[in-house]
């Protein structure tokens, strides 16, 4: 394994202090953990704020978009690990001054068991937070079961336009009905081209032959609808989008937020590529595209391979969408 | 039962710090390759906060180590495997075979409750559960040890045989199948020590 890290047990401390002292003007530790990164300046109290536990490993999310028009809070697990609910509760009292909090969790396993222990413990001390359970992946769960899918690239719409509202002063209750809408508008399938290397163990986390793609892999190696020769982009492409279609009706007109999210190691050079391709698709149908966010947000360490994920959206939602945010690793 | 239950969490810890390359490799066939290492973090707290604490009552010392185990693994397997040390706590020495009777009926509810899971998903539980009913249909007599390492080790292999319907390993192609489970592996590892130790 070729990493440049100090200690494997100190991986996530040395990163996140590097990332405080690179952000001071923005971010900052809260003053209970140095798992918990807090905006520099809080919203103010009569907010509702938002927040995310997530494992690490998967860099610049979510700790990146902490900022004013995004999150207030992202408590930080190990490498692919999620925060004890303990730990996620310490983030929701940081922020309990505030007008009621919402709980972000990306439907994992681990995410879900110690979230929902985080809402129990902030109930149990009358802290009023909710938790909002998201998912997006289409590969891992059919049509029917949206509820059974894990969260994939397409939660970044739900905290965007989440973060953008919760700064206009609506309650809680509202945020929670649009943070719904947009999860049932969103639908994103990830492929995966090679695999990254766990810092932990120093082994690839997948295999895949080296002219083999596989697609609907989750962002741990996780499977999807399996594995094919690679091809080019325009009919990985149209394979991709054909499913996508398959689980969502849209119709001539709609207005999509299309995101086509890099793994880790897929180059600038070839997400571009795809999303000409993903523009043209939907230019068939008539299906307008409306500020696509293009980068690696949500990484496997070095991973290559790429996930599309279209949120068909209201004008609210583009409105939000297009608002301005502070956080240090978002840009449109 | 202060000293029986430090024999078992020294010696869990010794066991488990052998084992951690070999549970980190099971988990890289079905998970992202860290339980070992997770396991292992997990149960240098618990030894070092019990050794801390040998005088404290044992209920108290067992849930706050129980928490730091939380807190030091993370994810779904710190979460679930913390359970059991939380509920072990209530040990009743006069009246063993119930108390532990107790522990296992407590801790597999929460395991169920919080994790989602019931028997046969390829978890944990699917070690706990073989040994309850044991516990439960021997509750008169003096439980033999040797009887509850082979159903330890009956129940661990049978896992072998169990798609994954939890956790990372319910999505790959196919589902853990022919692999043992790592979580039940230490967990096999844990409560071996724990029979070993108190009976």
């Amino acid at each position: 394994m070729k990493k440049i890290i100090n200690n494997k047990d100190n991986i996530v401390d040395d990163m996140l202090s590097g990332y405080i002292k690179a952000n001071s003007d923005r971010v900052k530790f809260s003053s209970v953990s140095k798992r918990i990164i807090l905006r520099k300046q809080p919203k103010n109290t009569n907010k509702t704020a938002i927040l995310i536990g997530n494992g690490s490993g998967h860099e610049p999310i979510a700790m990146g978009w902490v900022g004013e028009g995004l999150l207030d809070a992202n408590v930080v697990g190990d490498i692919f690990a999620a925060p004890s609910g303990d730990l996620i509760f310490e983030g929701i009292e940081a922020l309990k001054e505030n007008s009621g909090t919402i709980l972000l969790i990306s439907n994992h396993a681990g995410d879900v068991m110690n979230g929902e222990m985080a809402i129990e413990l902030a109930k149990e001390d009358n802290i009023d937070a909710d938790l909002l359970l998201m998912y997006d992946d289409i590969a891992s769960a059919p049509k029917g079961d949206e509820d059974q899918r894990r969260g994939g690239a397409g939660t970044t719409f739900i905290y965007k336009i989440l973060g953008a509202l919760s700064e206009t002063g609506e309650n809680k209750e509202t945020l929670l009905s649009l943070g719904k809408s947009v999860r049932d508008q969103t639908r994103t399938l990830s492929i995966a081209v090679a695999s990254g290397v766990s810092p932990i163990s120093g082994e690839k986390i997948f295999q895949l032959d080296d002219d083999e793609v596989f697609i609907g892999m989750g962002v741990h190696g996780e499977s999807g609808y399996g594995r094919q020769k690679i091809s080019s982009s325009k009919k990985i492409i149209k394979f991709m989008m054909d499913k996508i279609f398959d689980d969502f009706k849209y119709k001539s007109g709609d207005v999509v937020i299309p995101f086509i999210n890099g793994s880790g190691a897929t180059t600038l050079m070839e997400l571009l590529i795809v999303y000409n391709d993903v523009d043209d698709y939907l230019a068939k149908y008539k299906i307008k595209c409306f500020k696509p966010l293009i980068n690696e947000y949500i990484t496997t360490q070095e991973s290559a391979g790429f996930s599309i994920s279209l949120l068909n959206s209201t004008e609210q939602m583009r409105k939000l969408w297009i608002s301005q945010s502070s956080a240090p690793y978002f840009h449109l | 039962m202060h000293s029986q239950y430090k024999n078992w969490i020294v010696n869990s810890y010794d066991r488990i710090k052998s084992n951690s390359v070999e549970l980190d490799k099971l988990d890289q066939l079905v998970g992202d390759g860290d339980h070992g290492s997770t396991i292992l973090k997990g149960m240098t707290v618990v030894k070092q906060s019990f050794l801390d604490n040998l005088n404290s009552p044992l209920d108290d010392t067992m849930v706050a180590i129980s928490k730091q185990m939380r807190i030091e693994m993370g994810g779904a397997s710190g979460i679930l495997m913390s359970i059991f040390f939380n509920e072990s706590g209530k040990i009743d020495k006069l009246n063993l075979t119930q108390s532990i009777i107790e522990i296992f009926e407590k801790s597999i509810e929460k395991i169920m409750k919080r994790g989602k899971v019931k028997a046969g998903d390829k978890s944990i539980l699917d070690i706990y559960i073989p040994v309850l009913e044991f516990l439960r249909k021997n509750s008169d007599l003096k439980i033999e040890k040797n009887k509850i390492n082979e159903i330890l080790s009956l129940s661990l292999s049978k896992t072998k045989d169990m798609k994954a319907q939890v956790g990372r390993a319910k999505f790959l192609e196919e589902k853990g199948l022919g692999f043992i489970d790592p979580g039940a592996k230490s967990t096999e590892i844990i409560l071996r020590e724990y029979f070993e130790a108190i009976l």
